[in-house]
């Protein structure tokens, strides 16, 4: 049991746990909405006068509801259609569901708690009698328009991102795989929230596992409400100790809808302008959404290029700690006088140095992203340009460690997953700390641990260094390391266990 | 479980393997910024037997007076061992003196004349030491030629330029302290680089050539370019010649390759065959008018054949005189008829200054600087 799990515990067993009310059955009444949305000042109540003395009640949120819409096809056709004649509820009940108002979706409500949740969803309740309830789908579509992607920039290649509508999210990836084998299937996770979440998958490609899984894991989130991405992420993870992605996430439809024709699931949560897909490899969040459109050749130089860049983002400051205090032999000596050179009145030792820059280079990121973007940059420069050349000046750190953080720094900007970035950084810490401790050594010692961890990752069933971990080099490098002509890229991914493993004639 | 006893299993390892520091489980780190960094070693036999160790290092002024002149200093201490003399340099500065960068290692005359075994091992035993470490023999006191060579620039860069020029006429080579220790331990000649100091430059002169532990001899420039033609170490050279005309003509050597070939008669080796095969380009003559002619190229073919032959005999004249097989013709031996060299091989020493070396040069004008053709197309 880890620390989380012992600390969740502890402090769970403080707070006594409720288990989620059942669904009320209580009839719908007019009096019973009014209470249920007691102060509530957008809630409102309206009465429409029909035949005789008989009246019905509608109910809805004002803001969630598109006023046009309920009064052109509800409030209008209530007014001038048949229903006058209409003495008893039920009659009206029948009328209004096979057409008396001019709506495309009609649903019968049960309860006073599924009436509820239909007004909370933007729908207006058509309460015809003591029990006998419609809900009509009035929402209002008030969203941001399609845009641009903000982190997943592309020269060649749609330009759609996601935004924060759900329906606009499936409605993109709908119009890049036009066939009805693109399956969907809605949850509501989060007590309180009520999130619409949308399990997404081709039928007949996927593997049907995968798609369990997902589907049980879902099922099984109880909590109060799903807001951020963690929300889903963390709790449908197989790894919950891990800073590596084991979900992969995209703001560009087209990478989704790529993805899935690959053969993973996805999914997209109402609120937010992303989709996740699984299962992700190592081998898959270090592909750059462009990949598949740049030329196979300039793509797998940058691939190549992107790999030894994250050796380099991970590794560098730790080794540069380990020779400069153990192993002073293997520099070059004219290069050995240089790093004295800089080195001299220095106060600090080359480990103490790395970890000082190497947390400056994170606040100086933690600033730039907290702070509105014109002043991100602002700090960017301050904190790089002026503070580091001040510092350098000061004799504070030498040069060449900031020449080697620099480089650890940017050659991490190369790796296409901001979360396995980060992961990464966090990692590049635990290099310095084992290089300060025992040199090349104690690097090799980490290098063990960190692969023997990545080893121990899966993402649903799929093995998180595969195809590495496959002692197989020639799958290695067509799979993973380059990218492979399209025309010669038959074959669906393996690990995925695709039931249509043929991509291609 | 298993992540947990991989855990149990490297943080012991990490503690106990990651150094040989006594007394301290973790190994010891030495920050770069504290260490002296030397860059060039002398050590001499002193007249009283003591040993001498003489340290410099490079331009840049860690190493120098603070008064901004980037002089490097070059400073010496002597004991009866090289420990202690290592030890003692220690105390002349605030520093670690770090002998892990070290690029060149200099043995004077009069230790190399007494005997370098014990300080060849020293040297190759020493953890900080790396293998390739470049070793000279100096003519004279290895501190005097470090000392004389060392205003301006260092005496390492010196060195090192040195060594660099060496490839532009095959006079002189290179020699590590791994090749040495691999020569010296399994009982073969070694051939070890000389240097002097003239003028403040260091110069180079030739080799020493050691029988043993000790220094025998050492190789004029004649014979220097001829033992690097048999070794096969020659890169490029230039033969001057005269033409026809008696004028002088530069000839390049392009490439050079020489073949030894052992002769046996029954149970005993009759002669060596060193088969030379020489590339040449014809770069410049002197004043000379009009197109070449066959003639032409062929006696400047010839005189170069002459020039090579006689560096090489002048070579093979030398170590039959020492009786020092430092040519390496018994590897040939050794390696063509094994079981004929098991038999031989005690009485190789009465055998070799009476071994027949025949020369057989191959010489190919393969091309003149007259823009209508090649060399064969004028032919």
């Amino acid at each position: 049991m880890g620390i989380w799990d012992k600390l969740a515990r502890s402090e769970a067993e403080k707070v006594p746990y409720h288990a989620p009310k059942q669904e009320s059955i209580a009839p719908i009444t007019a009096k019973q909405m009014k209470a249920t949305f007691q102060n509530c000042a957008d809630f409102v109540m309206r009465t429409l006068l029909t035949g005789g003395d008989h009246t019905v009640h509608l109910f809805y949120i004002t803001g969630l509801v598109d006023s046009k819409t309920l009064a052109d096809t509800i409030i209008r056709p209530l007014a001038v259609s048949g229903i006058k004649k209409c003495a008893s509820a039920e009659n009206i009940e029948r009328i209004l569901l096979r057409g008396g108002v001019h709506n495309a979706s009609a649903r019968q409500l049960s309860s006073l708690d599924e009436a509820s949740q239909a007004v909370l969803e933007g729908s207006c309740v058509v309460l015809c009698g003591e029990g006998r309830a419609l809900a009509f789908d009035v929402r209002s579509h008030d969203k941001r328009s399609i845009g641009e992607p903000s982190i997943e920039n592309v020269v060649k290649g749609s330009k759609d991102a996601f935004i924060e509508n759900l329906t606009t999210n499936l409605m993109l990836v709908r119009r890049r795989i036009r066939s009805a084998k693109l399956k969907t299937e809605k949850f509501i996770v989060g007590r309180k929230s009520r999130t619409e979440v949308m399990l997404l998958w081709y039928e007949g490609l996927t593997n049907e596992k995968i798609v369990r899984e997902a589907r049980r894991r879902i099922q099984k989130i109880d909590t109060d409400s799903l807001i951020s991405t963690g929300g889903i992420e963390e709790y449908i993870c197989d790894d919950r100790k891990t800073a590596f992605p084991q979900m992969m996430f995209t703001e560009r439809a087209a990478n989704f809808a790529m993805n899935i024709m690959e053969g993973r699931a996805g999914v997209l949560i109402d609120g937010l302008p992303l989709g996740f897909v699984f299962p992700v490899m190592l081998s898959t969040v270090m592909r750059a959404p462009e990949d598949r459109s740049d030329n196979f050749i300039v793509a797998s130089v940058l691939s190549v290029l992107r790999y030894v860049s994250l050796t380099i983002t991970l590794l560098l400051p730790g080794f540069y700690v380990a020779i400069a205090a153990f192993h002073q032999e293997m520099i070059p000596s004219s290069l050995a006088i240089s790093i004295i050179d800089s080195k001299q009145h220095v106060p600090f030792t080359t480990a103490e140095e790395a970890i000082i820059m190497l947390l400056a280079f994170e606040v100086l990121i933690e600033a730039g992203l907290r702070l509105p973007r014109n002043i991100g940059q602002t700090v960017s420069i301050i904190g790089g340009l002026i503070v580091g050349q001040s510092a350098v000046e000061a004799k504070l750190v030498s040069p060449v460690m900031v020449i080697v953080i620099a480089a650890a720094g940017i050659t991490g900007f190369t790796v296409p997953n901001q979360d396995l970035a980060a992961a990464l950084r966090l990692w590049r810490f635990v290099f310095v700390v084992l290089a300060s401790l025992s040199g090349l050594f104690g690097l090799a010692m980490g290098t063990a641990w960190f692969i023997l961890r990545l080893a121990d990752i899966e993402s649903f069933g799929v093995a998180y260094l595969s195809p590495f971990s496959e002692g197989n080099i020639k799958r290695v490098f067509t799979r993973a390391i380059l990218r492979p002509p399209l025309w010669a890229s038959k074959l669906r991914a393996k690990e995925l266990k695709t039931k249509d493993v043929r991509s291609q004639r | 479980m298993i992540k947990r006893l991989f855990a149990l299993l490297c943080v012991p390892g990490m503690l106990l393997l990651g150094g040989c520091d006594a007394g301290l489980m973790m190994p010891l780190s030495g920050e770069i910024s504290d260490i002296e960094l030397i860059l060039t070693l002398g050590i001499d036999r002193l007249e009283d037997g003591h040993l001498e160790m003489t340290f410099a290092g490079g331009e840049e002024s860690f190493m120098g007076p603070q008064d901004g002149s980037n002089e490097p200093i070059i400073f010496s201490t002597q004991a009866a061992t090289l420990t202690m003399a290592a030890k003692s340099a220690g105390m002349m500065s605030d520093k670690n003196i770090f002998l892990g960068n070290v690029e060149q290692v200099l043995i004077g005359e009069e230790l190399a004349k007494s005997g370098i075994e014990g300080c060849l091992d020293y040297l190759i035993r020493d953890v900080d030491m790396r293998p390739g470490t470049n070793l000279f023999v100096a003519r004279g006191r290895a501190r005097d030629i470090m000392g004389g060579a060392g205003s301006g620039d260092s005496v390492d860069n010196k060195l090192r330029a040195t060594l660099k020029n060496s490839r532009q006429l095959s006079r002189w080579g290179s020699c590590s302290l791994a090749d040495a220790g691999r020569q010296l331990f399994s009982n073969q000649f070694m051939v070890i680089p000389a240097v002097g100091v003239s003028d403040g430059e260091v110069t180079q002169e030739g080799y020493g050539v050691f029988s043993g532990q000790k220094l025998e001899s050492w190789l004029s420039d004649e014979e220097s370019i001829g033992y690097n033609l048999i070794t096969n170490s020659s890169r490029d050279d230039v033969l001057e010649v005269r033409d026809l005309d008696g004028r002088l003509a530069a000839l390049n050597v392009l490439s050079s390759k020489v073949k030894c070939v052992p002769l046996r008669n029954g149970g005993r080796v009759t002669a060596i065959d060193l088969e030379v095969e020489l590339k040449l380009s014809l770069n410049e003559v002197q004043s000379r008018q009009g197109g070449f002619t066959q003639r032409q190229l062929d006696h400047l073919e010839e005189q170069a054949r002459h020039v090579e032959e006689g560096r090489i005999m002048a070579a093979v004249d030398t170590a039959k005189a020492m009786n020092s097989d430092f040519l390496g013709f018994s590897r040939s031996i050794k390696k063509k008829y094994p079981l004929l060299w098991r038999r031989i091989e005690d009485d190789w020493g009465k055998m070799f200054p009476h071994l027949g070396v025949n020369i057989k040069i191959d010489t190919k004008l393969e091309r003149t600087y007259e823009l209508i053709g090649s060399a064969k197309v004028a032919r």
